[in-house]
């Protein structure tokens, strides 16, 4: 019997060797040997015709040669399938190296994007967002925010006029009247928008964006001012050095302009921060007591700082652009590097 | 405002450098733009002397000198011949660095070591060429800082914002310098050698009563020699950017940079009647001002005149006839202090802004007055003789009296987030040269001077402090914040959905100046629009009402460099005149040229056409969830007749959209249609209220039938469908399109459109009768509504 089994492996793996380049004569190999009416099943049947005590050895051997073929024979098999497999995936292959297919999208404009930026920067921090009109009174432009008629502050802001009493608003702190007006504190708000001074040049353009913003409740101090600018600050530009300087804006005292360490130079001096390592990049302040006056707020009772800057310079500081102009010219091969 | 620190230093004792000063100064408010050093772009060069020259041991070329400083003997090797013992030098020390960054060290020239450099005014960047090394005059002094002796400054140009009128002057920058330095201040006093007549004899003046004039000095100087100034004063006028006229009219100059208090000379002797007047100007009167100009003056405007008529406009400009010529002989001497609005006022009906009505607007001190007049007249006296007066003119009715103010530090410390002490009050105010006292505990008494106009209530005074205590020392302490409900970012978070929706659908944001030229204006055809008084251009002077003229613009500057293919959007308002105030009404336009897909290996290559436009839209108002909007065929003065569509949203006009008319097609020079959507953001964000409710999914299956039919041309697919959903409002879930064909076997005039209808009912599932019964029913109304000729169904 052990004769036997040792023969049909020997035969059946040289079989196997010969089918090998082919799958039918391989799969009909196996049927040969492995099917259910092949020389393996033969075998088995053959072991009812042994003596007992033989029988069990027998059939241990038999088993033994029939998990060794069906080894065999599927792993040649499967290794048929796999390079078969291979050669199939590699004539699908396809130049990956191709532009990939997509419907682009279009880009915001770097305006829009520094909005959204510092927008989400206030928000987190507890800011409502207001609007407000771009042609505006000269009652909101000007005199409820502390700047008298025939005052040479109005000079500060070259002004365009619709007519005598109406402007294209020059800064975007109106919108801090008309939001005190309709609500009480505790007022967090800021207010960005579109501003127009009549001033043009390579700095300057007639038409640009502000955000402004305030915050208005029992005691609100200069301190309070310092924090949240700074900490305004740090997250627009990454952790950024900071100074505090005293100006003056009619409608907040006490004043200050607000320097960040010049992120071009470092602070080393050069020609954007003209040498002095330092960038203004904010008007701030404590709203001034007239201007609460005015919108019947105490300003014994209140408090509040206000601010405002403008989008185009951070926009420019942050981008690398050098040159104004480019942000209102609409040239695709500008705007779609954003 | 530009001004010299040497000049400033003549105020000082113990100011600090100027780039320190400068720094300071910055620091607590008067922002020093700029500091440019003039005469000596270079340091550590000090002159010295030649004590011996011979010819270097190892170059024929080269001398070997010794150069004495006042404190030690140098051995220098040098290039050039043309000095000799004796000389005085320019010696460069080791360390000094020259223009163009040169810098010298000691090093070892052939052999020998040479400690410094003779510099030639080249090396020095005093003159374009030279030959050899510079020979100091005889009697310079040794071991001294060449810049000194080139009388080296550094010109400052300081920014003074308006409420600071006291810094617009040498002196007053000089007293801020020292309150924030802590150096002192020493001011120049001015004595008037009256060797004349009584004054009252020379010239009279009067005030008219009630005239914006709160005071007026004058003095008379006789026999004066009108002549050019001495070179320093013409230098000093020259840096601070005043021209030099002559002696009396450069001294007026002069004292009014140093003061900053604005001064006018007149010819007395072509005074009408030896006196002047200050009164309005009467309707209908005139001046010849002296920059040759004539003026129409109304009574709105203060003037200064004699017997004549007006001979000057009050702070602002002399006139021509009175002025000093070079055969003046008498000259009236004016100091005034005229109402700043009124100085304003006039300025700007004139257009005439002068450095004296710069001033006299923003405020000049009025205690003031007769110290510039007597500084004028004794300069007027040294640099172009004559005789003075017996005593001053000065009209001066009512003293200024500034305000006393209280500030309490409790206050003070709350608003400014740090305790403020007393004393350190007392200190800060003291230095700014107000008077302060503690009137009760914690309340300090302020008398400000009167040249601090601007400080007027307590919070001006909380602003000196904070600013002389430094902004930079106080602490940075966020606000304990009360929380409040708001709800004011609505408006900006749909703008935000319209820009995300529209650069997602491949559309890049524009930006466009609000203001067009009236050519562009006039193009969508509106009627009157929204102009500015006073535009800076004519491509600037109106407010658009329109958005897509702009685009087009924009379209065309990209056309122009090649860029064919285009998606832009801009979102803005647009403006409309109104009652009183122009309407702002925001838009939302954007613009498709060219491909349908951008150019590539992987698209095909079809033009944008109407429907990718609408289609734009739709998905537009979908993503903003805009209900029941609807298209209609229109027109529009921009648009192609037979390709528009006005947008309804809730009923209401919401926009418009198509391909350009042909006419502008041309215009632009374009070879392809374009197609723009205008449409307001108000209608649909009113559309767009409703929020999103899940509607339950579907349990019973659907079921579908297609059908295709030939209906006339002129037939709305629009209307076709509506016909069809309400057939069968229950169980007619959607209608879609999916062909449509003209031509071939399809009669002229018409043309073959092919839906599917889906069936769905949400209770249960729909028996085929059911469906086969309102099918039937569709089929039918095509045919009664709209003479379909049904062929598929
Ligand atoms: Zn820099």
């Amino acid at each position: 019997m052990s004769r036997r089994v040792e023969d049909l492996e020997r035969e059946a793996l040289q079989e196997l060797s010969r089918a090998s380049s082919e799958r039918e004569s391989l799969r009909e190999a196996r049927n040969r040997y492995l099917g259910r009416k092949g020389e393996v099943a033969e075998l088995l049947k053959g072991l009812g015709s042994l003596p007992p005590e033989e029988r069990k050895k027998a059939g241990e051997a038999v088993n033994n040669l029939k998990d060794r073929l069906e080894e065999a024979f599927d792993g040649a098999l499967s290794a048929f399938d796999e390079s078969e497999k291979r050669e199939r995936l590699e004539k699908e292959r396809v130049d990956i190296t191709l532009p990939g297919r997509s419907i682009r999208p279009g880009k915001l404009h770097p305006v829009t994007r520094i909005t959204d930026e510092i927008e989400d920067i206030f928000t987190g921090l507890g800011f409502d967002i207001a609007e407000g009109p771009e042609v505006e009174l000269d009652y909101y432009n000007f005199e409820a925010l502390n700047f008298p008629k025939d005052h040479p502050a109005r000079d500060m802001q070259d002004t365009f006029f619709i007519s005598d009493e109406v402007v294209l608003r020059t800064h975007t702190s109106p919108v801090q009247i008309r939001v005190m007006e309709k609500g009480r504190p505790p007022l967090r708000v800021i207010a960005p928008g579109t501003v127009y001074r009549r001033d043009s040049d390579l700095t300057h353009s007639p038409m640009f964006h502000q955000i402004e913003g305030f915050m208005v409740d029992r005691d609100i101090s200069f301190a309070n001012l310092k924090a949240v600018l700074t900490l305004f600050l740090e997250r627009l530009f990454g952790g950024t050095a900071v100074r505090f300087r005293p100006s003056f804006f009619p409608f907040v005292e006490p004043g200050a302009e607000v320097d960040i360490r010049c992120v071009i130079c470092g602070g080393n001096g050069c020609r954007v921060c003209k040498g002095s390592g330092w960038l203004e990049i904010l008007g701030a302040g404590m709203i001034h007591p007239n201007v609460f006056r005015k919108v019947g707020y105490d300003p014994g009772e209140y408090s509040g700082f206000a601010f405002g800057l403008g989008v185009e310079r951070v926009a420019m500081l942050k981008f690398g652009i050098g040159d104004l102009r480019l942000l209102f010219e609409n040239d695709m091969r500008f705007l779609e590097q954003f | 405002m530009l001004f010299s620190y040497n000049w400033l230093k003549e105020y000082l004792e113990g100011a600090p450098p100027a780039r320190e000063l400068a720094e300071r100064l910055t620091m607590t408010g008067t922002e020093i733009e700029s500091v440019v050093e003039t005469g000596g772009g270079f340091t550590n060069v000090v002159t010295a002397q030649v004590v011996e020259c011979e010819r270097h041991p190892n170059a024929d070329k080269l001398s070997l000198c010794k150069v004495r400083t006042d404190r030690e003997e140098l051995s220098i090797v040098c290039g050039a011949r043309n000095m000799k013992p004796g000389d005085k030098v320019a010696l460069a020390l080791p360390g000094a660095e020259l223009p163009g960054g040169f810098k010298i060290k000691k090093s070892k020239i052939r052999g020998v070591e040479s400690q410094g450099m003779m510099c030639s005014e080249v090396e020095l960047g005093l003159k374009d060429t030279s030959e050899g090394i510079m020979i100091l005059p005889e009697d310079a002094p040794l071991g001294v800082d060449f810049r000194t002796l080139l009388g080296a400054d550094f010109m400052m140009e300081a920014g003074i914002t308006p409420n600071r009128a006291d810094l617009l002057s040498i002196r007053g920058m000089a007293r801020e310098a020292a309150a924030v330095t802590g150096a002192a201040f020493k001011d120049k006093e001015f004595r008037v050698e009256e060797a004349g007549r009584p004054v009252g004899e020379c010239a009279a003046v009067s005030i008219e009563k009630d005239a914006p004039c709160r005071r007026y000095a004058a003095r008379v100087v006789d026999g004066v020699t009108i002549g050019p100034s001495p070179d320093d004063v013409k230098a000093r006028l020259e840096a601070h950017g005043v021209r030099s006229i002559n002696n009396v009219v450069d001294v007026t100059n002069l004292v009014l940079l140093e003061t900053g208090q604005p001064l006018h000379a007149f010819d007395l002797d072509r005074l009408d009647g030896a006196s002047v007047n200050v009164r309005p100007a009467r309707e209908g009167e005139t001046i010849i001002t002296i920059d040759g100009k004539e003026r129409k003056l109304d009574p709105s405007m203060l003037v200064i005149a004699d017997k004549n008529g007006p001979a000057a406009l009050a702070g602002v400009m002399g006139g021509s006839p009175s002025e000093v010529t070079d055969s003046t002989k008498r000259v009236l001497i004016e100091s005034a202090w005229f109402e700043p609005s009124s100085v304003r006022r006039t300025s700007r009906k004139l257009s005439l802004s002068t450095e004296s009505s710069y001033r006299f607007e923003r405020g000049v001190d009025i205690e003031g007055v007769a110290k510039a007049l007597d500084m004028a007249a004794s300069l007027i006296l040294k640099l172009a003789g004559g005789k003075a007066a017996k005593g001053p003119i000065d009209i001066y009715p009512g003293k200024a009296a500034p305000p006393e103010i209280a500030f309490s530090t409790e206050r003070a410390s709350r608003v400014l987030g740090i305790g403020v002490k007393t004393e350190q009050v007392l200190d800060i105010l003291g230095r700014l040269g107000i008077s302060a006292r503690e009137s009760s505990p914690g309340v300090v008494s302020a008398l400000p001077p009167t040249y601090r106009m601007d400080l007027t209530t307590e919070i001006d005074l909380m602003e000196e402090v904070a600013r002389i205590f430094g902004y930079n020392n106080i602490p940075t302490t966020l606000p304990i914040a009360t929380v409040a409900p708001g709800e004011t970012g609505k408006p900006t978070a749909f703008k935000r959905r319209i820009r995300s929706l529209l650069s997602g659908a491949g559309f890049t944001e524009v930006m466009n100046y609000s203001f067009v030229s009236k050519e562009l204006f006039a193009m969508a055809g509106e009627g009157a629009g929204v102009e500015l008084l006073n535009p800076l251009t004519e491509e600037q002077t109106v407010m658009r009402a329109d958005l897509i003229p702009s685009l087009l613009e924009n379209m065309a500057r990209n056309l122009a460099h090649k860029r064919e293919d285009l998606r832009i959007f801009e979102l803005a308002p647009a403006f409309v005149p109104g009652e009183g105030v122009p309407v702002e009404k925001w838009k939302v336009a954007g613009l498709l040229y060219g491909l349908r897909y951008e150019p590539g290996w992987s698209f095909p290559k079809d033009a944008v056409d109407f429907f990718d436009t609408k289609g734009v839209v739709e998905r537009l108002l979908e993503g903003l969830g805009a209900e029941g909007a609807r298209f209609e065929a229109a027109v529009h003065p921009l648009l192609h007749p037979g390709k528009t569509a006005a947008l309804k949203a809730g009923g209401k006009p919401a926009g418009i959209l198509g391909e350009l008319h042909p006419d502008l097609l041309d215009r632009y020079g374009l070879r392809k249609p374009a197609y723009v959507f205008e449409l307001d953001v108000e209608p649909i964000e009113k559309a767009s209220g409703k929020g999103k409710k899940y509607r339950e999914l579907p349990r019973f299956p659907e079921s579908a039938r297609d059908i295709a039919f030939i209906v006339s041309e002129g037939v709305p697919f629009g209307d076709i469908m509506e016909a069809i959903r309400k057939t069968d409002l229950k169980t007619i879930e959607t209608v879609e399109l999916f062909d449509v064909y003209y031509g071939r076997n399809i009669p002229s005039g018409t043309r073959s459109l092919a839906v599917r209808v889906t069936y769905r009912s949400r209770e249960r599932t729909l028996t085929n009768q059911e469906v086969e019964e309102t099918h039937g029913r569709v089929v039918k109304t095509l045919f009664e509504r709209f003479k379909a000729e049904v062929r598929v169904s």
